[in-house]
């Protein structure tokens, strides 16, 4: 057997054609064997600045898309910019349908956020909103006290030309509740003084209103004299958020019922006076007497005062 | 990287030996060209440093071996089919040579191997296993059920 193989493939030789054109190809492919090997050192060098591109690529794209403030832009269009560090906005998110027209007509992404903001108070849809009557809040959120506060230097500057623009910032443990509850940061912040206010007061029903009707609503109601403490509307928070885990979590509003019937009873004048209040006002026409508006501007006035020194409004306001 | 009076040697001595384990696993000249070239090319590129003759042709074997093995396995391989299907080095051979070989490229490619590194290059069961990374016994084994299968092929008067 071994005989017979082995004639067999005896007979086999490489061609010299085949021949001919490997070494052919060989002297190509090594430019006449003159490719020197690549050097250890080189090697390690382009290994080690293919990963410093990686990581630093890596990291620049998680540090551009990562949204380290927002600007809550509220009317009726309830508008969110999630600005990068950087200052580009790099998402924007809108809270109900007058929103979505407003952004409809602007695209805000990637510009800077003191373009995107002048940009979207110059859009033709926010010129109806500069009336005497409207409110504009424009709220900052951030983790960065600092930077927040920078910010919120640079917007009161960019909207102060603006009507009716009011400037404040915000904290930012409110943004995932107010993002669960449907609303943007700065509306539910309106939403969470309200019902400092008015316990009875729902997510569902606020989504509905305007800043201005809310901000009617918390000036009637303080009018009464029935405005609680700072500290009291912390111990409202607190006592929410405790139910919140003793029921496995859920939206905020959803179990402020045994918040409410604990208030009911001490604020018993006061839901008399509010829904007094309230009915007037849902029963007022935009066009407010000049009585009216006097009584409100004082009222706002005094709101301010309540609140501390975060709200600022623009120069030329109304 | 080699030089090119090395590389000439090689390709002289190894050429056929590369050759012959080409035609056992491929069935198609312009296949052969490319495993040819690329064998000699890894060559060429190696840093290794053969400690002998014998250490340099088992190299040879081996890396001709796994060249066909991944051009057989791959992608594009898989999904076409060769224009000559036919070995094309019959030419020179005789009528046995001719049905010896048919025998041996009938058989499963696993026992291709081993017929040929040792009924042709001459390596002992413990060489092959050594080649290719298999088992002695698998190697007996390998060897004992090519023998029988060449004997059901090339008739009854085939003895070792």
């Amino acid at each position: 057997m071994n005989d017979r193989i082995a004639q067999a493939f005896d007979k086999i030789h490489a061609e010299d054609a085949l021949i001919i054109h490997t070494k052919e190809f060989l002297t190509v492919k090594t430019r006449h064997f003159s490719r020197k090997p690549v050097p250890a050192a080189r090697k390690i060098a382009v290994a080690m600045a293919c990963f410093m591109l990686f990581f630093i690529g890596g990291s620049s794209y998680l540090s551009w898309f990562t949204s380290i403030s927002t600007i809550s832009i509220d009317v009726n269009p309830s508008i969110e910019l999630d600005v990068n560090r950087f200052d580009r906005v790099i998402s924007v998110r809108s809270y109900n349908e007058d929103g979505d027209s407003l952004l409809a007509e602007t695209d805000l992404r990637f510009l800077d956020y003191r373009e995107a903001l002048h940009l979207l108070l110059e859009t033709e849809d926010m010129q109806p909103y500069y009336s005497p009557d409207s409110f504009i809040a424009v709220t900052v959120f951030g983790s960065d006290e600092n930077r927040k506060d920078e910010m919120l230097a640079i917007v009161t500057d960019c909207t102060s030309i603006y009507r009716n623009v009011h400037c404040s910032s915000g904290d930012s443990m409110d943004a995932s509740d107010a993002h669960a509850s449907g609303m943007s940061c700065g509306k539910y912040q309106a939403y969470l003084e309200l019902y400092s206010l008015d316990p009875s007061v729902t997510t569902e029903e606020v989504q509905k209103l305007t800043m201005r009707q809310i901000r009617d609503r918390i000036q009637d109601l303080s009018k009464g004299g029935c405005s609680r403490p700072d500290s009291e509307r912390a111990h409202i928070k607190e006592t929410e958020h405790h139910e919140e885990e003793a029921h496995g979590g859920g939206k905020p509003n959803s179990d402020k019922n045994n918040v409410r019937d604990e208030n009911q009873n001490t604020n018993k004048n006061q839901s008399t006076n509010e829904n007094t209040d309230t009915s007037e006002h849902e029963s007022t026409n935009p066009d407010d007497s000049p009585a009216k508006n006097k009584n409100r501007n004082e009222n706002e006035k005094n709101n301010k005062n309540q609140n501390g020194g975060h709200h600022c409004r623009g120069r030329h306001g109304g | 990287m080699r030089s090119e009076h090395e590389v000439n040697r090689a390709v002289e001595q190894y050429a056929d030996t590369v050759r012959r384990l080409c035609m056992i696993h491929l069935k198609n000249y312009h296949d052969t060209e490319d495993i040819f070239q690329t064998v000699f090319l890894k060559y060429v590129l190696s840093s290794v440093v053969f400690k002998s003759a014998e250490h340099e042709k088992a190299w040879f074997i081996r890396v001709t071996i796994n060249a066909c093995r991944d051009f057989l396995k791959s992608f594009f391989r898989s999904r076409t089919v060769p224009l000559d299907a036919l070995p094309a080095e019959s030419a020179g051979l005789t009528e046995e040579n001719s049905d010896v070989l048919a025998a041996v490229l009938s058989l499963p490619a696993k026992y291709r191997n081993v017929v040929y590194l040792h009924y042709y290059e001459g390596y002992s069961a413990i060489e092959i296993g050594s080649i290719l990374k298999k088992n002695v016994n698998t190697v007996y084994t390998l060897l004992t059920r090519a023998r029988q299968l060449l004997r059901e092929k090339l008739g009854g008067d085939w003895n070792e």
